[in-house]
């Protein structure tokens, strides 16, 4: 194995990303550190704000200009640091080595052109195509399991449901056999029913040497799919390790408290364990830890100054008092 | 088993709501119509959660619009402490309206934005309880207390609060008329994770603290599983299963009860789903499969599932589910 191979496929190194606005620097992503390997499935979690579509906007290069600016921090993908591409370098990167998923089909696929158009661009505009478009095309929509494939990409996009809709915009995704897929929130909007079979889609995508950033809010998704997670708060990795190590032995208390206050289905009926006011004002985040004002356990240490990251065997947070293995907050 | 003379405080017999699409000019036809419910019975005792889970196009989110008078059924009735609602008019309609309110799922398109706290609150009281004056900000700043926010907060507008909070605000008008049930069509689905547990948790205390009943309409089954006393399953209008809320998990009895079940996501990586996700997806409700509406993707269907539709049937205290294959050998 070389070194290049060894390497992780995506290394984000101390990303910043901060929108400039009239009221202020909102500080979207505020310093992020974190790796995805090939073939390996990275959950991003966090709540509305958090800054986690932000950090896939970030690693394509289209954060909203001009309000929104990548500070600092590198971006390297096999080798090569995608900030410090040109912007026409970049256009062969978004696509062809990283694809996007995103939350509503509808909205990214054109109602004018059919389904087979709209896939078969992709594989265009990339000059991926070697021999007949066509069946390309028709490769690219079976390997998502759309069912008759060959008469179904002269549909439209209206002509297709939801969940149909959201494996035509994978098979997009996918037909340039991407080396990095992120998916942000693709699931959200589908039906429990419709979503399970596009998980199971993604752990079959992912077979090869795909490695996938998936982005939701749900942790219920992330322990179901995937391999290693990210959990974000106001712009910050606050704890990222195996599943395993986050889901039962949480480190962060904001970790501990998220996977607590999350109903499960068959357990006692009880009062669900609640976190405490709301999510920090983006505009002027808590100085120290952002997580202290909700924090069971904060104190003036946590009050006074942010924690670096802390590694621990297989698990990295952010915190001053991290939680011994038990997943519980007490006040 | 006592069956005592307690009237439930709803009673939903035999509802049925179709939605017709434009007549052909064949007007002799039958004109095909969108069969959203299909003679649906329920009863939500006093004090009582009611969750109803379907995915979409169940008609959930229908038989919410009906008890609420929003749309008139096609055939069927619903009984508030007895009396049928929808022949109401004049005096006993409003005192219905006054005592069944409604949160829906977007607190932010639910309020007027020109609106102050204290106008949106205060605007029930006075027209149901004549409130004026100083007992009508009173009221306002009980309310407010109640769902946990500052009584400061009433000269304040909407835009004003976070999701959550407006959450709170709506929940804060629907029981501003001092309802005996609420109406929560997914309450929580557009709020944060951490937002979501303080919403159902005030949703609680406001039960116990007043005695409200709910029916709650969702379709994350963690949720309404965690919150309901019964719970019922729709697909396609139809009402599949109906049992405790503690036997859903325990004993759920109709394949596509079960197929939901392992279908939502658990928060648990040792608890993986290992069996494969149903196919399909769920039928046109302008054109539903004869026989079991869920014949098209039950991986149990025999060839009398296509022909016959199921009877919802008794097959314990409480549980009833609409099966050829219960009781009988329905195992995975």
């Amino acid at each position: 194995m070389t070194a290049a191979e060894r390497a992780p496929l995506l290394q984000v190194r101390d990303l910043r990303t901060y929108f400039y606005t009239r009221a202020g620097v909102v500080k979207a992503v505020d310093g992020v550190d974190f790796a995805v390997q090939r073939g390996e499935i990275v959950g991003l979690v966090g709540e509305s704000g958090s800054g986690k579509s932000n950090v896939c906007l970030s690693i394509l290069n289209l954060v909203p200009k001009p309000a929104g600016r990548i500070v600092s921090g590198e971006i390297v993908l096999e080798g090569t640091n995608l900030l410090g591409l040109s912007e026409r370098a970049m256009r062969t990167v978004r696509g062809r080595d990283v694809a996007m998923i995103l939350q509503d089909p509808l909205s990214s696929l054109n109602p004018v052109f059919t389904v087979g158009d709209q896939v078969g661009e992709a594989l265009r505009v990339h000059g991926r195509v070697s021999g007949d478009l066509r069946e390309r095309v028709i490769g690219a929509l079976q390997k998502v399991h759309i069912p008759g494939a060959s008469t179904r990409l002269r549909d439209y996009p209206h002509q297709f449901s939801g969940g149909m809709r959201q494996r035509v915009m994978a098979a997009i995704a996918i037909s340039c056999a991407p080396k990095l897929l992120l998916a942000d929130e693709p699931t959200t909007a589908l039906d429990v029913t419709i979503q399970a079979q596009f998980l199971q889609l993604m752990r079959e995508l992912r077979e090869g040497d795909l490695g996938i950033l998936y982005v939701t809010h749900d942790l219920g998704v992330v322990a179901q799919l995937c391999d290693r997670v990210l959990v974000m708060y106001a712009g910050q990795i606050v704890e990222s390790g195996t599943v395993e190590q986050v889901f039962h032995a949480p480190r962060h208390p904001y970790t501990a408290a998220l996977i607590s206050s999350v109903p499960v289905l068959g357990a006692k009926r009880r009062r669900l364990y609640q976190i405490e006011g709301q999510p920090p004002n983006p505009l002027a985040p808590p100085a120290g830890c952002r997580f202290h004002p909700r924090c069971p356990q904060a104190d003036d240490q946590c009050r006074a100054a942010m924690p670096e990251p802390a590694t621990d065997g297989n698990v990295t947070y952010r915190c001053w008092h991290p939680l011994n293995g038990r997943l519980s907050v007490t006040p | 088993m006592t069956q005592t003379a307690i009237t439930p405080l709803l009673e939903v017999n035999q509802l049925t709501k179709r939605f017709p699409l434009r007549r052909s000019l064949a007007l002799w036809r039958e004109p095909p119509a969108v069969r959203a419910v299909e003679q649906v019975s329920f009863q939500i005792n006093e004090g009582a959660t009611y969750g109803l889970v379907g995915e979409s196009g169940s008609g959930k989110s229908t038989i919410a619009r009906l008890v609420l008078l929003l749309e008139k059924p096609t055939a069927g009735e619903v009984r508030f402490a007895g009396e049928s609602i929808f022949p109401m008019r004049g005096r006993p309609l409003r005192a219905y309206r006054s005592r069944v309110q409604a949160v829906f799922q977007d607190p932010s398109s639910s309020f007027s934005p020109r609106m102050r706290v204290s106008e949106i609150l205060g605007e029930l009281p006075m027209l149901h309880q004549g409130l004026r004056g100083q007992a009508r900000r009173e009221r306002v700043s009980g309310l407010l207390e109640l769902v946990g926010l500052p009584p400061a907060y009433a000269g304040r507008f909407p835009h004003e609060f976070s999701g959550g909070q407006r959450q709170r605000l709506a929940i804060a008008r629907a029981i501003s008329t001092n309802p005996r049930m609420l109406v929560l069509d997914e309450p929580v689905s557009a709020l944060d994770v951490s937002i979501r547990a303080q919403v159902l948790n005030l949703l609680a205390d406001l039960q116990q603290q007043l005695g409200l009943s709910y029916l709650l309409i969702a379709h994350d089954l963690a949720i309404v599983q965690q919150v309901s006393d019964m719970i019922g399953v729709l697909y396609l209008g139809h009402l599949v299963e109906e049992c405790p809320s503690e036997e859903l998990t325990a004993q759920p009895l109709h394949p596509y009860t079960r197929a939901l079940l392992s279908a939502v996501p658990v928060p648990d990586p040792a608890r993986r789903a290992k069996a494969l996700p149903l196919q399909g997806e769920i039928p046109s409700a302008l054109d539903p499969p004869p026989g079991c509406v869920f014949h098209t993707r039950c991986p149990l269907a025999l060839p009398r599932c296509a022909a016959e539709e199921p009877p919802l049937i008794t097959v314990a205290p409480h549980h009833q589910v609409a099966c050829h294959l219960v009781p009988g050998q329905v195992s995975p």
